[in-house]
């Protein structure tokens, strides 16, 4: 099973929202990060076969999307950024609807939302009509319905929205699970969500695919250049523009800082194991800077 | 997914207050016209200080009115009828009951109206003198009558006010529930962008085909119940009162041939025929604009917009139309006559007195008739059903 990507580009106007993006999914958990505005949303509507690209190809098995039509979309899985829910129907019903469309019959579709619905923490809200859900709820709901076709292809565009972090450790052993033979693509801003289940990263910026690798290959381009060091408030003051500055902590009259730089920054500092976070913002770092008054 | 569809709709509060509001409205009609208390005094007696009270409502009035006319039911139109039926109103303006007769009266007065003879006036070829109460009166004879509305069959006097009422009243309560109709549908495609919809369907199997026929099938169920309901409300107020005999009335007997049909010859055919055709124009007129409002719907994120954009279509035509007077020569209101809503009143308000004028055309050509019309709004709603599903297949969520 292979999903591909060749050359996509999509403008809107006179905006270039992905510039000539390529890769290639095979079965595995792919985290998709990137800043707001990055293009992740619009990469992920083309995949979904919503949203034609400009310019280039997408191929699920060597055949093109579009005229898979049908056949492809039965095989996806798909969690807006902005969840749509009807208010007045009830849990139940809504994913018995959206079985419906995902052509499910209704036996199927009825053993599968029962099955789903304890597995999102909703069986005992399932007649509760949707406009009294909490926000995590509809989250866990919307999780829900992009799994009922038991799909091929899972894309879930900020999935974690909403949830708490007890729940967000739920849903990351949910992905787990269910990822197996699958092509799960996990887009998000929040890099903790996909740190501990995603095979690999994607990194988008600006429309464009900058970076791609495991985890571990994807830290390797920031090791030995994260450090931790703890110095006055007026020369933090000082350096903190002049530097990637992934956290600052203050104690007594020192600040402590953590920092990515290719050279250590002061006398004293320590060199920290990198992770993704530090990842994210050395590739962010033009919008990401910390910029409050110490 | 069908029923999934239909629930969407059944959901839509606006679509239960505007059909209530159909119905109160279609009540109020009947009411004012049937149920409503109306005191009329005979007319001799009316200035003095015990005056007879002819009817105390509409009720007892059509009461009065179905007795009147009993004896005259089934008779073949002759001049002998016509005689009688002249004298029975002469008779009653003369007893200051002149109220109770309106069937008669309107079959004499639209076909045979007696023009006050003078003696040393020529009687025209094809008129008659009688005598009523020492007056004497010309009028056409009912050879002539025949000869002139082309009628291959003899015409049988009937009492057919109640399906008269009915096709009247139903047609303006038809209109008014198209209100409903444009409301509930509207929203069909649009309102999937209101609830953050429209990307999750298209991604699914069956979001770009099945999905787009349960809607229109979905809508269309709606729009069938909506256009039976309200005429079997009305069927039931009408007929309830006025009872199930009098369908075969000839239409050139009743108020219903004061205007002039869409370009459709009018000779033989009965009040029953006008308001099956009502029923049938009316039902597709129902199908077009709901498939019309569908069309707009998909073509539209907002739903509110989809609103105002297909009820402008559809009322504005009318409103012209109806509001303000134009000569029918004008190619601009017999364009706006062809619009859907005009259907319902199957005719045209020519202002015409006489049944004859059928001759209603736009740009030199005679305008075909009310059922080409109709058939025509048929094809549309196909082709409007194919465009959806073209447009919908083409749309991204952008």
């Amino acid at each position: 099973m292979e999903l591909k990507i060749k050359g996509i580009s999509k403008s809107y106007s006179d905006t270039l929202a992905v510039d000539n993006f390529n890769t290639n999914f095979s079965p595995g958990v792919y985290g998709f990060l990137g800043a707001n505005g990055a293009g992740k949303t619009t990469v992920i509507k083309i995949l979904c076969n919503i949203l034609k690209p400009t310019s280039g190809i997408v191929s699920y098995n060597g055949e093109k999307i579009e005229k898979l039509s049908n056949k492809y979309r039965s095989q996806i899985g798909y969690l807006p950024q902005d969840f749509g829910y009807y208010p007045h129907f009830t849990a139940f019903s809504f994913l018995l609807y959206i079985s419906a469309l995902k052509g499910i019959d209704d036996k199927a579709a009825k053993v599968k939302t029962n099955e789903l619905l304890p597995l999102v923490g909703l069986e005992e809200y399932r007649n509760r009509k949707i406009k009294t859900f909490s926000g995590g709820m509809k989250q866990r709901l919307g999780i829900a319905q992009a799994m009922l076709n038991d799909p091929k292809i899972l894309i879930l565009d900020e999935p974690t929205t909403g949830l708490d972090p007890k729940e967000r450790i739920h849903f990351r052993n949910l992905i787990s699970s269910f990822s197996k033979d699958k092509i799960v693509l996990l887009s998000t801003h929040i890099v903790s969500d996909i740190a501990s289940i995603a095979n690999e990263i994607l990194i988008m910026k600006k429309g464009k695919l900058i970076v791609r690798g495991t985890i571990n290959e994807l830290l390797t381009t920031i090791e030995n250049k994260v450090w931790q060091c703890s110095i006055d408030r007026v020369t933090a003051e000082k350096i903190k523009s002049d530097y990637i500055v992934i956290n600052m902590t203050l104690s007594d009259d020192l600040v402590n800082l953590r920092i990515i730089s290719d050279t250590c920054p002061f006398y004293g500092s320590i060199l920290e194991n990198a992770n993704l976070e530090d990842l994210y913002l050395y590739y962010f770092r033009e919008v990401e800077h910390i910029d409050a008054k110490i | 997914m069908l029923k999934f569809e239909i629930k969407k709709l059944l959901y839509n509060k606006i679509l239960w207050i505007s059909l209530i509001a159909v119905l109160i409205y279609s009540f109020s009609m009947f009411y004012g016209s049937v149920l409503k208390k109306e005191v009329y005094y005979n007319q001799n007696t009316v200035n003095t200080d015990n005056p007879e009270i002819i009817y105390n409502n509409r009720m007892e009035k059509i009461k009065l009115e179905k007795e009147l006319v009993a004896p005259y039911i089934g008779k073949e139109l002759d001049d002998d009828l016509v005689t009688e039926l002249l004298i029975l109103y002469y008779d009653l303006r003369e007893e200051g009951k002149e109220c109770i007769n309106t069937a008669p009266h309107t079959m004499i007065w639209m076909n045979f109206f007696p023009i006050a003879y003078n003696e040393n006036a020529e009687i025209s070829e094809g008129y008659r003198i009688i005598t009523i109460n020492n007056e004497k009166y010309k009028v056409e004879t009912v050879e002539q009558f025949y000869k002139t509305v082309n009628a291959n069959k003899p015409i049988v006097f009937e009492y057919g006010e109640g399906w008269i009422a009915l096709t009247e009243r139903l047609g303006w309560s038809l209109i008014v529930g198209l209100a409903v109709i444009v409301i509930s549908l509207a929203a069909v495609f649009s309102g999937e962008h209101k609830y953050r919809m429209f990307g999750q369907i298209t991604s699914t199997k069956n979001g770009k085909n099945k999905n787009v026929k349960s809607k229109v099938l979905a809508s269309l169920i709606i729009t069938s119940a909506m256009f039976f309901i309200i005429t079997a409300v009305n069927m039931l107020m009408y007929l309830s009162v006025y009872g199930l005999s009098g369908g075969d009335t000839d239409l050139l007997l009743s108020v219903l041939a004061n205007t002039a049909f869409l370009n459709l010859n009018i000779a033989g055919i009965t009040v029953m025929n006008v308001f099956i055709s009502t029923i049938v124009c009316g039902f597709i007129a129902y199908i077009a604009v709901a498939m019309l409002t569908l069309f707009i719907s998909s073509l539209l994120n907002n739903d509110y917009i989809s609103v105002v954009v297909s009820s402008v279509l559809y009322f504005f035509p009318m409103i012209l139309t109806k509001m303000f007077r134009f000569d029918n020569s004008e190619v601009l209101v017999n364009t706006l006559n062809l619009m859907p809503i005009n259907i319902f009143p199957l005719r045209l308000e020519t202002g015409n007195w006489h049944w004859q004028v059928s001759d209603i055309s736009l740009f030199n050509f005679n305008l075909p008739s009310i059922y080409i019309i109709s058939f025509s709004y048929l094809i549309i709603s196909i082709i409007s059903f194919l465009l959806i599903r073209i447009h919908i297949k083409k749309m991204q969520d952008i």
